[in-house]
């Protein structure tokens, strides 16, 4: 067994007073193994945003618990890089102070190399002042200043929305490229699927601060059939969605056995797969084995 | 070296389209046994794929004995493809074919149509014993 | 199933040379403090140093005003004809230089509000607003040193231009030109800044502007707050708290006796039987019960002497900083829970 990048236990989080509150997140457990690239995807609204602060150690939870990579966030906070989605950087400094103050601030980690290669990418004046910068320029240095930590943990939110395609690929390329040479963990979240689906092996759906998936692509891909015949019992198989048109039954299932031959099946698409479940708030959750939390008393067991 | 690309509509697994880009450079002779295939992280930066996948194919690669990975060098190519002599003649009788359809009246599609459908027809008894033999390798 | 453990090295690529580890920079959080701040960094100096520059030409002006005047043989008591012009233009360098001491003293008892603003607003409650503290605290730094970093630059600054600010400002008053208008050192606008008080409050301000920045998350409102809250608490010092800080020393006597240069906290009359009666009880006098058998008042005054500078000075600087301490301790109570 790989050890975690993230593990979250019962997570919840509240915004506003205990009677006056809004949970944007609850009843959250999944693991996330080392070395994985994992796409958090789900609508607007679904806790992305809550889950990733969490786990940067910006936001306590009001429940349950979260770790990452081994320890409470905070005790990790310099192997952890985090990008959030407003790019939050200092308006008055330059590009170049920006850097340096990376380096400052992140003693025997930094990278200038990596963090120049990323500024250097864009038509950028090193000299310009944060606040004259573009959306899509202001990234960029926001993702120069989280690489540059060569960070073990890497959590973006958001971080393509700026980018025009162009950047958005060679930028998605540098990412990997050094998730590919040190092994970083990269959680990277989205409401679009299409800008991440073959960037990320890994993957984690969240809706209604609820998390719907998780687990390798490959293997939700295989859990679930989308099967087409006459209307009729799905019987032993979960159903994610299943839709009549006059006598013909389409549906997404997770087979529980060998499907009747009675059905047409064919392979959805990770796309179709998600809307499926995004339309059907009810269907189950499932995590692949690799994506469960441990329970925190097996791991007491383990340790001790 | 080879350069991939990545083509996200084509329906055609993201691995499978670097071991199809690799065996056709194979067949071209543009790859030759000894020669270096670029590294994850080289092939990730250009293609912005996950290096899984990468390490997938090139994983498949290796099984099919088509390449090799050395220990802190990288992966190099290993086996050839393509059979020499007999395949320029194979070449030469498909050219002489094709020079034929197109003289009884068939357009470029109708050929391409008849030729994958034969392919398809040949190949699928084939296809379905590799299916077996790589599941009992495993 | 693995992580992926393909990991050539690629040799030319510096970002694949291990970095020698070096030890952490504890200056780090400062330095990026001082580049964030530095606009504001250099002009408090600046302003100090245009200052002293305005207060010291005019103290040399009025010193070489009075010297030609005491060679003129005018006196300011007796003025004659011919010195009518001489007397005006000497009495009005004195009280020219009069003014500039107390604009001195008034912004030495404002400077400390107004430092505590600026740490409540543009360097916590900002940064809180702006969302920038996202980007500071997940840098390898804490969150209580991202604090400690952003409150000790303007400690340091405060102490250092306030203390110097304090020791001119004595300087200017005690050599100033004899016949000029006297600033008692129990006057509101010149006992602050006579002693380390400005340098107390500014340290006061710094910790409750934080802990108010903390809180409030707006800078416009935290630097609001910030303001009212060093100058509730220097109001009440001058208007209630000060004058018992230290014992009074009582006078009673058939004079109305007190030391020179003394702060006269209360007075009045005594009556026979030993009670303390206003002067408004006592008077007219006939008709008062003030008098005694001698026909005449026994006054009594509570005051402090001028050696009571120090000690009330002290104990109201001592108070102070035992506020800033609770202010900065919440403060880090709440940056703490981060981690």
């Amino acid at each position: 067994m790989t050890s975690s990048a993230i593990e979250a236990t019962g997570l919840g989080q509240r915004y506003g007073t205990r009677w006056k509150g809004r949970w944007a997140l609850r009843g959250c457990s999944f693991r996330i193994p080392t070395g994985r690239v994992c796409a958090l995807v789900g609508p607007n609204g679904a806790g992305k945003s809550t889950l990733l602060a969490q786990a940067a150690g910006l936001l306590l939870p009001t429940e349950g618990s979260v770790r990452t990579l081994g320890a409470v966030p905070s005790a990790a906070r310099e192997r952890i890089a985090y990008v959030a989605q407003e790019k939050p950087l200092y308006p008055r400094l330059t590009v170049d102070e920006t850097l340096r103050m990376g380096h400052t601030l992140n003693p025997g980690r930094w990278d200038a190399a990596t963090a120049e290669r990323i500024v250097e990418g864009g038509t950028l004046d090193r000299g310009a002042r944060i606040r004259t910068l573009s959306g899509g320029q202001r990234t960029r240095v926001a993702l120069a200043l989280a690489l540059g930590k060569r960070p073990e943990l890497l959590l973006l939110d958001e971080p393509m929305a700026d980018l025009d395609p162009l950047a958005r690929h060679q930028l998605m390329g540098i990412l990997l490229g050094g998730a590919a040479e040190h092994g970083t963990t990269v959680l990277i979240s989205s409401h679009i699927l299409a800008e991440l689906e073959n960037a990320c092996d890994y993957l984690l759906l969240m809706d209604g601060g609820r998390v719907r998936l998780g687990g390798e692509v490959d293997d939700i891909l295989t859990a679930h059939t989308v099967v087409t015949g006459p209307a009729g019992d799905l019987g032993p198989h979960t159903v994610v969605e299943s839709r009549t048109t006059g006598r013909q039954l389409t549906a997404l299932v997770r087979p529980d056995g060998p499907l009747d031959d009675t059905w047409q099946t064919h392979a959805p698409s990770l796309e179709e797969l998600l809307l499926s479940h995004l339309r059907s708030p009810d269907a189950p959750p499932l995590l692949t084995p690799s994506a469960e939390a441990e329970p925190a008393a097996l791991r007491k067991a383990v340790s001790a | 070296m080879i350069e991939y690309r990545i083509d996200r509509r084509s329906g055609v697994a993201t691995y499978l389209q670097i071991v199809q880009q690799t065996k056709q450079a194979l067949r071209l002779g543009l790859l030759e046994p000894g020669d270096k295939l670029p590294t994850a992280r080289e092939v990730v930066e250009a293609t912005a794929v996950n290096p899984n996948t990468v390490l997938k194919a090139y994983r498949e690669l290796e099984r099919e004995g088509l390449a090799e990975g050395r220990r802190g060098l990288g992966t190099f190519v290993r086996g050839t493809l393509g059979h020499g002599s007999a395949d320029s003649a194979l070449r030469a009788e498909l050219a002489a074919w094709v020079t034929r359809a197109r003289a009884e009246g068939m357009e470029k599609d109708d050929v391409t149509a008849l030729f994958t459908a034969v392919i398809d027809e040949t190949f699928e008894d084939k296809a379905f014993e590799d299916e077996t033999s790589k599941g009992d390798g495993a | 199933m693995s992580a992926p453990t393909l990991r050539p090295p690629a040799p030319g690529d510096p970002a694949s040379g291990n970095p020698a580890p070096r030890p952490p920079a504890p200056r780090g959080p400062v330095l990026v403090t001082v580049r964030l701040h530095r606009l504001t960094l250099w002009a408090l100096p600046a302003l100090l140093v245009l200052a002293a520059a305005l207060m010291f030409y005019q103290w040399r002006h009025t010193a070489a005003v009075a010297a030609d005047f005491a060679g003129t043989g005018c006196s300011v008591e007796r003025t004659t004809q011919e010195c009518g012009d001489t007397v005006r233009y000497f009495v009005d360098s004195l009280f020219d230089l009069r003014r500039y001491l107390n604009y001195a003293g008034l912004a030495l008892l404002v400077l400390p509000g107004l430092v505590g603003a600026f740490v409540a607003g543009p360097v916590i409650a900002r940064e809180l607003e702006s969302g920038t503290y996202k980007l500071a605290w997940t840098q390898s730094v804490s969150p209580a040193r991202w604090l400690a970093a952003r409150l000790a630059v303007p400690t340091l600054w405060a102490v250092a231009l306030l203390s110097v600010a304090v020791v001119l400002f004595r300087w200017a008053q005690a050599t100033a030109p004899a016949g000029l208008y006297p600033l008692n050192w129990y006057d509101r606008l010149g006992f602050t800044g006579l002693g380390p008080l400005p340098v107390a409050y500014a340290l006061f301000g710094i910790a409750v502007g934080a802990l108010i920045g903390l809180l409030a998350r707006r800078t416009v409102v935290a630097m609001s707050l910030a303001l009212l809250a060093v100058g509730s608490v220097l109001a009440l010092f001058n208007q209630y708290l000060r004058s018992r800080l230290w014992p009074t020393v009582t006078a009673e006597g058939k004079q109305q006796y007190f030391e020179e240069n003394a702060w006269v906290v209360q007075q009045g009359a005594v009556t026979p039987s030993g009670r303390r009666a206003s002067y408004g009880e006592c008077l007219p006098i006939d008709l008062s019960p003030c008098a005694d058998a001698g026909g005449g008042l026994t006054h009594f005054v509570d005051y402090h002497p001028a050696a009571h500078f120090w000690p009330l000075q002290l104990v109201e600087t001592g108070i102070v900083l035992a506020l800033a301490a609770v202010a900065a301790f919440a403060a880090f109570r709440i940056v703490r829970r981060l981690g």
